[in-house]
């Protein structure tokens, strides 16, 4: 019996499970190699010292929660590399890295959710389209042409000014004298008239600068009017 | 002599005089308190019909400056050949109160309230004479503005809502005028490297300008596009521009610059 046939048949032997002619054979040849019965007394020890601890190494009461648990770890530290990684990379990187994800993610949908979406999206352009329009001609909220290009020539800070003054001047209008009252309504009324010529001017031909300077002038004498009278 | 007789019916008459002496001493106390209450009354409001009315003459050099700011009412201001200003001004209502402030550099008159606020005191109308060389600068928030024979550095009128504006006899460098309803009058003679502003929304401008004037014009009257030149249509290289609605030319010189607008209105030249 040479050695590779003996380390075959070394682990029946140590169980005890061979009989006979081989038994008395491999005996014989542990006897003459030095090499196989080192290796015989090796596997003995290992054998015996697992028999001796099989009770402190009982399996978990729930195997399967310890897997998981073993898992989640292995998975929490893997996470925990690659976002280090991520932070290391730059901004670009890392869009790419989403955008590649995100193309690379295989979308499975079916016909009911695809026509749901495409309905989406064309119900989402049809509204943002509408209200851009809206807010391009001024017919959002009922406001009149003239008027949503007379807000657009104003600022915030003047809008503001106009709205107080306004108010300011209504506040105080019914202590003037009758005279006084129908002079401002009667002028107040000439200068909406000048603004509302001067937008239609301005929808007919946008880039007409007489127009515009008479849409400016007419404002500011609005705010000067407006402010002179409201301190009345 | 007599002796009176008392009978059993004195006593009755007796009270009865005595009733009637009694009612006529308290009527004529009662007399006596109305008279007192009326006079209380009318006291102060013979004092505010004596406020209605006022006139004051300050001394001036000739060049002074009138700055006056009203709030409802015609001004009247008219060169003279004094070195003073003298005011006249006419009160409608007993809350207007302005005291003429005397400084350095002019006559500050600014008209307010009786509390020293900007509210609505009815007209006051002012006559004001100032030295030919005045500057003015007159502002109001309703009511005509007439500015005659002037010839200091600026004459500056202006309407925040209706109002005529007639300037006459002018001989100024800068002048500007302005309103929303109203006619403006320009009666005047151009400087060299004088400034003109007329500028109106709805009402007429009218221009009497020296027919030997030299000046560039910008004129605009987009709505009506009623720009008369007069006689100076052929006086000078005009270009009328956007459809007729705004003419700029040169007369002469084009020493002074002559920029009129109005928004909704006419404007008419007339050369003297």
């Amino acid at each position: 019996m040479d050695c590779e046939k003996c380390s075959d048949l070394l682990g029946d032997f140590l169980d005890g499970t061979m009989t006979g002619d081989d038994r008395a054979l491999l005996s014989t040849h542990l006897d003459e190699c030095l090499g196989c019965a080192c290796a015989r007394d090796e596997i003995r020890s290992i054998v015996t010292a697992a028999a001796e601890s099989r009770e402190h190494f009982v399996a978990p009461p729930n195997e399967r929660a310890l897997w998981l648990r073993v898992r989640n770890t292995l998975e929490a530290e893997l996470g925990a590399q690659q976002r280090a990684v991520a932070m290391n990379s730059s901004v670009g990187n890392v869009r790419e890295n989403f955008l590649s994800h995100l193309m690379n993610k295989r979308w499975a949908l079916s016909l009911p959710q695809l026509t749901a979406a495409v309905v989406a999206i064309v119900v989402g352009v049809a509204v943002i389209t509408t209200v851009g329009v809206q807010r391009l001609t001024g017919n959002e909220g009922g406001k009149s042409l003239e008027t949503a290009r007379g807000v657009r020539n104003l600022n915030p800070e003047q809008r503001v000014a106009f709205e107080y003054l306004m108010q300011r001047v209504e506040e105080r209008k019914s202590r003037w004298h009758p005279r006084m009252r129908e002079a401002f309504d009667h002028n107040l009324g000439i200068i909406d008239a000048t603004v509302s010529d001067s937008l239609k001017e301005l929808n007919e031909s946008p880039h007409d600068e007489i127009s515009e300077e008479a849409l400016n002038a007419a404002l500011r004498d609005k705010m000067e009017l407006l402010r002179e009278f409201s301190e009345l | 002599m007599k002796k009176t007789q008392l009978t059993p019916h004195m006593p009755a008459v007796c009270h009865a005089v005595s009733a009637r002496s009694a009612r006529v001493a308290h009527l004529l106390v009662g007399c006596a308190a109305a008279f007192l209450l009326c006079a209380l009354l009318l006291a102060p409001t013979a004092t505010v019909f004596a406020q209605h009315k006022f006139s004051k003459t300050y001394p001036a050099r000739r060049n002074v400056r009138l700055q006056l700011n009203n709030r409802s009412g015609e001004i009247d201001v008219v060169g003279w050949d004094r070195d003073e200003i003298k005011i006249t001004a006419d009160m409608e209502a007993p809350a207007a109160r302005f005291t003429p402030v005397l400084k350095e550099d002019g006559l500050w008159i600014d008209v307010m309230s009786d509390t020293r606020g900007r509210e609505d005191v009815g007209d006051v109308n002012f006559r004001i004479q100032v030295p030919y060389g005045s500057t003015v600068d007159l502002e109001t928030r309703r009511g005509n503005i007439t500015v005659h024979n002037i010839q200091g550095a600026m004459v500056r009128a202006v309407v925040f809502s209706g109002g005529d504006i007639n300037l006459t006899g002018i001989r100024v460098n800068r002048v500007m005028a302005s309103n929303i309803s109203g006619n403006i009058l320009f009666d005047a003679d151009l400087m060299r490297g004088g400034m003109y502003e007329l500028t109106s929304t709805q009402g007429d401008i009218n221009l009497r300008i020296n027919a030997g004037s030299g000046f560039n014009l910008t004129a605009t009257a987009p709505r009506t596009r009623s720009i008369n030149l007069g006689d100076f249509a052929g006086k000078g290289s005009w270009d009328f521009q956007s459809n007729n609605r705004r003419v700029v030319g040169t007369v002469g010189d084009g020493s002074a610059t002559l920029n009129t607008t109005n928004w909704r209105g006419s404007i008419v030249f007339v050369s003297r």
